[in-house]
C-alpha cells in the first residue's frame, strides 16, 4: 500500500511549463533520470526508486542539447543511454504533455461560476420620458460555492493521480530503455562472436582448400568442409540483422538517428559475484508502485466528486443576490433569492457512475497488487536462474572449452589428431562464448527487471485485463 | 639409459610387496645377478630391462613363486603406465632351469581379477596347462595355486595368463621361460627379449585393453626406445637373442644391422644346422619364439628393431588428413589468428617436425605423460626412432657389462657431406636444385570454378 508520506499536499502553485530537469539517482544502479519538463513529478520520481541522492537541475533547451551531446561523445553506458532518452525522447515528452492537458481540464472543472448580473430598463409612458425605471440585480450561485471545497479537492487529487501516472510512465519508459540498451549491446557482442565463429569456419575452409590443393583432401572432404563453412555464415547474417534491428530500437527510444555517430560499449559486463538483495523486493515494489499511488489518489478524487455531486444534486440550486430599483430618481434596494425546486435529483446517475468507478478502482488495486507480487516472484526466479547460468558459463564452461583447445593443440603437436579436429575445438569454444552472451543478456535483463520492480514497476507480461482506464 | 634406476624400482617394489615366504627374482634383483655378465655360468640368460632367476631347489625340485599384481611401469622417461605384471615388474622374471628338471611354480593372484597361467610351448601334463575353465579352475584374487611339471627339453618358452587374455596380456602380464641343456653351450652372450604391443593413447596412463587393431606402443621387454637397454657384447662374442612375441595381433620382422644371423631354434625346438640359412631379418609371429645366433664381429652401435615402420614410432597417431606436402606457411597464416600458438605439423614428414625444435616442449607443448613425437639425443643429432627399437653395442672390450656410451668411429668411417674434390674425382655432377619446389600444375578440378558455370 502506498505510504502516507507519499500522499502529498496539493500543489497550489502550479509551475508554468518551465525548463526543468529532474535528475534522480537510483540506489541500485545509480542511473540518472533527467526529465526535460518538470511537471511536479520529482517527488514521485524520488519515491519510485531507492533514492540516496536526488537533485533538481534547471536546464534550458541549449543546455539540454549540450548535455545530450556530451553524453553522446563517449560510448553510451546504460545510465547514459537512460539520460539521453529522458532528455531527448519526444514521445515521452508528448506523453508528459498529455498530463498538462489533463491537469488543465481538472483545474477548469474546479473554477467557480461567476456572479450573474441581471438588469431591466422600463419606460413607463410613451409621453413622459421622465417616467422610467431601472432594475438591476447581482446573483451568486451559493450551491456552487458550497460544493467548491470538494471540487477543489477532487481536482487536486486528480492532478496528483495524473502525476503518479506520469511517474509510472517514466518508470516504464526507463525499463524499456534499459532493455533496449542491453539487447543492443548483447546483439553487438553476439555479432562479434559470430564473426569469430565465422572466422574459424573460414579458416577451416581455407585450410581445406590448401590441403585439397596439396592432394591431401578428396573432393568430398573439401566440399563437406566448404558446405559447413557456408552454413555457419547463416548465423552471421542473422546476427548482423539482429544487431542492426536492436540499434534501430534503441535509436528510437533515444530519439537519435540510427546511423548517427553514437555508440555503446562492445560488451556486457560480467555478472557480479553476488545477487542483489532480493528478500524485500516484493515489499519495496508495492511500496514504490506509482500505479498503486495513482489508484489510491483516484479513489480519493472519486470520494471528493461524490461529495461535490451530493451538494449539487441534493441541495437545491440556491442563488442569492442584491436587487436595485431606480425609479424616477428614487433608489430602492433589496435582496433576491432564487431557488430550483428539487423535484428531481439531477446528479443521481453521475453519482452512480462515480460509485462504479470506485468499485473499479478497488478491483484494479487488488489486481495490481497481485501483479506486483507475481512479478517479484518471477523476477527473483529469473535473477537467480540467469545468474547461475551466466556464472556457470564464465566459471565452468568457458575455462573448460579453453582448456580443451589447449589440450587439443598438444595432441595436434603430438600428431595424434588432425588439424580439423583442432579447428573444431576452437570453433566449439567460440560457440560457447557466444552462448555465454545469451546467458549474460538474460542476466542483465533480469537485473533490469529487478531495478524496475524495486522502483515500483511490474513485468508487463501479466494478464492483459483490468487496466482499462476510466 | 634407465637400467640402474629401474633396478632400484624393481627391488623396491619387490620388497614392498613381500609378506610372502619368499620370492624368486627378488633376490636376483637385489643382488644384481641379472646384470649382464660375460660368460655366465651355464646358461645364464640376460633379460634387458628385466631380470632372470633360477629360483631355488627344494628336494630336487626347482621352485619359483610368481605374484601377479598391478605395477606402475615406466616405459621410457615421460611415459608412466598403470600395468599388471609379476613380482613388481613387467615382464615378469625370466624363469631359468635345465632340461629334465621338475619345476614347481606357485602363483599368487594379487590382481583385482581372477587369472590362470599358461606355460606356452612346454609339453606339460594337461592339467598343468593353465587354460582357465578348460584345464583348471580359475585362480581367484588372493588365492595361490601351484603348478608342477617336468621340463622335457631345452628351449625358449613363455608364460602368460590364459584368462581374459585381452585384458591381462594387454596390461603387461607376460614372462619368459628359458630351459638350458645339460651340456654347456658355445654361447658368450644370451639375451631374451619379449616383443609386445599396447594401446596407450598419448596423454593417458593406462593401456586400452579393448583395442583390437590399433596398437601405438610397441615394446621390447615392456620398454620403448630410448627406454630399452642396449645389448652390450664384446667383439667376436657368440651371441644368442631369444625373441618371444606375445603381441595382441602383430608379427614383428626384427632386423639386425651390421650382421647376418641364423635362426637356430623356435619354441618347438632347435632347427637342424642343415636347415638354417642366413638372415638379417627374422619374422616373429605372435605366440612364437625365434632364437637367433651370430658372431658379433663388426664393432659399432647397431640398430636392432622391428621393421614395421610404425612399430618404431612412439605413440604413433594418425592425424587425418595427412600433412605431408601441405603449404605450412599458408596454413599458419590462416590458423594463427585463431590459435596463436599454432604451428603446422608434419608438412615435410614427422622427421621434419622432430628436427625443427619440435622436441622443445616449451616451444611446442605436448600432452602430459606422452612420448609421442619425441626424439632421443644421439651422437649425430636427434634419433627419431622409438618403440620396438634397441641397440646392439659391439665393442673390442667390454668392462662389467656397462653401457660403453656411443661408438667412437675410426677416422673417415662416418658418412658426411661430400667435398667438391670428391665429387670431381668421381665425376659426380650434382644438378642445380630447383628454385622453388614447383610441382607441375596438376589438372585440378577447382571447386571455386564451379560457381562460374
Ligand atoms: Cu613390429
Amino acid at each position: 500500500m502506498p505510504s502516507s508520506a507519499r500522499l502529498l499536499p496539493p500543489k497550489d502553485l502550479w509551475k508554468p511549463p518551465a525548463v526543468l530537469a529532474v535528475v534522480l539517482l537510483t540506489a541500485a544502479c545509480t542511473s540518472q533520470a533527467a526529465v526535460h519538463h518538470d511537471r511536479g513529478l520529482d517527488p514521485y520520481l524520488q519515491g519510485t526508486a531507492e533514492i540516496e541522492e536526488a537533485q533538481t537541475v534547471w536546464l534550458d533547451d541549449d543546455e539540454r542539447r549540450a548535455q545530450v551531446d556530451d553524453l553522446l561523445a563517449e560510448p553510451l553506458g546504460m545510465d547514459q543511454a537512460l539520460q539521453v532518452a529522458l532528455l531527448n525522447n519526444a514521445g515521452l515528452q508528448a506523453d508528459l504533455a498529455g498530463i498538462d492537458i489533463r491537469q488543465g481540464i481538472l483545474r477548469q472543472d474546479a473554477t467557480l461560476a461567476n456572479p450573474e448580473l441581471h438588469s431591466e430598463f422600463y419606460v413607463i409612458g410613451p409621453d413622459s420620458w421622465d417616467l422610467y425605471r431601472v432594475e438591476a440585480s447581482v446573483e451568486f450561485d451559493l450551491t456552487d460555492l458550497l460544493a467548491r471545497a470538494s471540487r477543489l479537492r477532487a481536482a487536486s487529487d486528480g492532478i496528483e493521480a495524473s502525476r503518479a501516472q506520469a511517474a509510472g510512465r517514466i518508470l516504464d519508459f526507463t525499463d524499456e530503455v534499459r532493455r533496449a540498451w542491453i539487447d543492443y549491446v548483447a546483439a553487438r557482442q553476439s555479432l562479434e562472436h559470430q564473426q569469430q565463429i565465422q572466422q574459424a569456419s573460414e579458416a577451416a575452409a581455407e585450410t581445406a582448400r590448401i590441403y585439397h590443393e596439396s592432394g591431401n583432401l578428396a573432393d568430398d572432404e573439401l566440399y563437406q568442409i566448404l558446405a559447413f563453412s557456408a552454413e555457419a555464415r547463416q548465423a552471421l547474417f542473422h546476427a548482423e540483422d539482429t544487431a542492426e534491428d536492436r540499434r534501430n530500437a534503441l535509436a528510437l527510444l533515444l530519439s537519435l538517428p540510427v546511423d548517427g555517430n553514437w555508440s555503446a560499449p562492445a560488451q556486457l559486463a560480467q555478472p557480479p559475484e553476488d545477487l542483489p538483495p532480493i528478500q524485500q523486493l516484493e515489499e519495496q515494489a508495492v511500496e514504490h508502485s506509482p500505479r498503486l499511488e495513482q489508484l489510491e489518489l483516484e479513489g480519493q478524487r472519486q470520494q471528493a466528486l461524490v461529495t461535490s455531486s451530493r451538494w449539487q444534486g441534493l441541495v437545491p440550486a440556491l442563488r442569492l443576490g442584491v436587487i436595485a430599483d431606480w425609479r424616477a430618481g428614487e433608489l430602492e434596494m433589496g435582496p433576491t433569492v432564487g431557488m430550483a425546486i428539487p423535484l428531481f435529483d439531477r446528479q443521481r446517475y453521475e453519482r452512480d457512475a462515480i460509485r462504479a468507478r470506485q468499485v473499479q478502482l478497488d478491483f484494479q488495486r487488488d489486481h495490481h497488487v497481485h501483479r506486483v507480487r507475481t512479478s517479484s516472484a518471477r523476477v527473483t526466479r529469473r535473477l537467480r536462474q540467469s545468474h547461475r547460468l551466466a556464472t556457470h558459463y564464465s566459471e565452468e564452461i568457458l575455462p573448460l572449452r579453453e582448456r580443451v583447445v589447449e589440450e587439443m593443440l598438444r595432441q595436434y603437436n603430438a600428431m595424434t589428431i588432425g588439424i580439423f579436429e583442432l579447428l573444431d575445438a576452437r570453433r566449439t569454444h567460440l560457440e560457447a562464448r557466444s552462448d555465454y552472451v545469451d546467458a549474460l543478456r538474460d542476466f542483465w535483463i533480469a537485473r533490469a527487471e529487478y531495478e524496475h520492480l524495486l522502483a515500483g514497476g511490474t513485468l508487463d507480461d501479466g494478464p492483459g485485463v483490468g487496466d482499462a482506464a476510466h | 639409459m634407465v637400467n640402474r634406476r629401474d633396478f632400484l624400482k624393481i627391488s623396491a617394489a619387490a620388497v614392498a610387496g613381500t609378506s610372502l615366504s619368499f620370492r624368486v627374482g627378488r633376490a636376483e634383483a637385489e643382488t644384481g645377478t641379472s646384470a649382464r655378465r660375460r660368460n655366465p655360468n651355464p646358461g645364464q640368460v640376460v633379460t634387458p630391462n628385466g631380470f632372470s632367476t633360477f629360483g631355488r631347489e627344494v628336494d630336487g625340485v626347482r621352485v619359483f613363486h610368481l605374484v601377479a599384481e598391478p605395477v606402475m611401469h615406466t616405459m621410457t622417461d615421460g611415459l608412466d603406465v598403470h600395468m599388471w605384471g609379476f613380482n613388481g615388474h613387467t615382464p615378469g622374471p625370466t624363469l631359468e632351469a635345465f632340461a629334465g628338471e621338475t619345476i614347481r611354480i606357485y602363483v599368487t593372484n594379487h590382481l583385482p581379477a581372477p587369472t590362470s597361467i599358461h606355460w606356452h610351448g612346454i609339453e606339460v601334463p594337461n592339467g598343468m596347462d593353465g587354460v582357465n575353465g578348460l584345464t583348471q579352475p580359475i585362480i581367484e584374487p588372493g588365492e595361490t595355486f601351484w603348478y608342477e611339471f617336468e621340463l622335457p627339453r631345452r628351449g625358449t618358452f613363455m608364460y602368460h595368463p590364459h584368462s581374459d587374455e585381452m585384458t591381462q596380456i594387454g596390461m603387461g602380464m607376460m614372462g619368459a621361460i628359458v630351459v638350458h641343456p645339460r651340456q654347456p653351450e658355445d654361447i658368450d652372450r644370451d639375451f631374451v627379449i619379449i616383443l609386445s604391443e599396447f594401446a596407450v593413447r598419448s596423454g593417458r596412463s593406462r593401456p586400452d585393453t579393448t583395442e583390437m587393431v590399433d596398437f601405438n606402443t610397441l615394446t621390447m621387454n615392456s620398454k620403448v626406445f630410448p627406454g630399452t637397454d642396449p645389448l652390450v657384447v664384446q667383439r667376436d662374442d657368440q651371441v644368442r637373442i631369444r625373441l618371444i612375441n606375445v603381441s595382441q595381433m602383430s608379427h614383428h620382422p626384427i632386423h639386425l644391422h651390421g650382421h647376418a644371423f641364423h635362426i637356430t631354434a623356435t619354441e618347438g625346438g632347435p632347427i637342424p644346422e642343415g636347415a638354417q640359412w642366413p638372415e638379417t631379418t627374422v619374422l616373429v609371429p605372435t605366440g612364437a619364439v625365434r632364437e637367433i645366433t651370430f658372431i658379433a664381429d663388426n664393432p659399432g652401435d647397431w640398430a636392432f628393431h622391428c621393421h614395421m615402420l610404425h612399430h618404431i614410432m612412439n605413440q604413433m597417431g594418425h592425424p587425418d588428413p595427412p600433412t605431408v606436402g601441405v603449404d605450412a606457411s599458408a596454413v599458419n597464416e590462416v590458423v594463427q589468428p585463431l590459435i596463436p600458438e599454432f604451428m603446422h605439423m608434419g608438412e615435410a614428414g614427422m622427421a621434419g617436425a622432430l628436427h625443427n625444435g619440435h622436441h622443445d616442449h616449451a616451444a611446442m607443448p605436448m600432452p602430459r605423460n606422452s612420448v609421442a613425437m619425441q626424439t632421443t639425443p644421439g651422437p649425430f643429432g636427434p634419433i627419431e626412432m622409438g618403440g620396438m627399437f634397441t641397440i646392439v653395442k659391439v665393442r673390442d672390450q667390454v668392462i662389467d657389462d656397462e653401457d660403453p656410451g656411443w661408438y667412437e668411429h675410426p677416422d673417415d668411417t662416418v658418412a658426411r657431406a661430400a667435398t667438391d674434390q670428391q665429387l670431381e674425382r668421381d665425376g659426380i655432377e650434382v644438378p642445380e636444385p630447383p628454385e622453388e619446389v614447383d610441382e607441375p600444375e596438376p589438372h585440378r578440378h577447382d571447386p571455386q570454378d564451379q560457381h562460374d558455370h
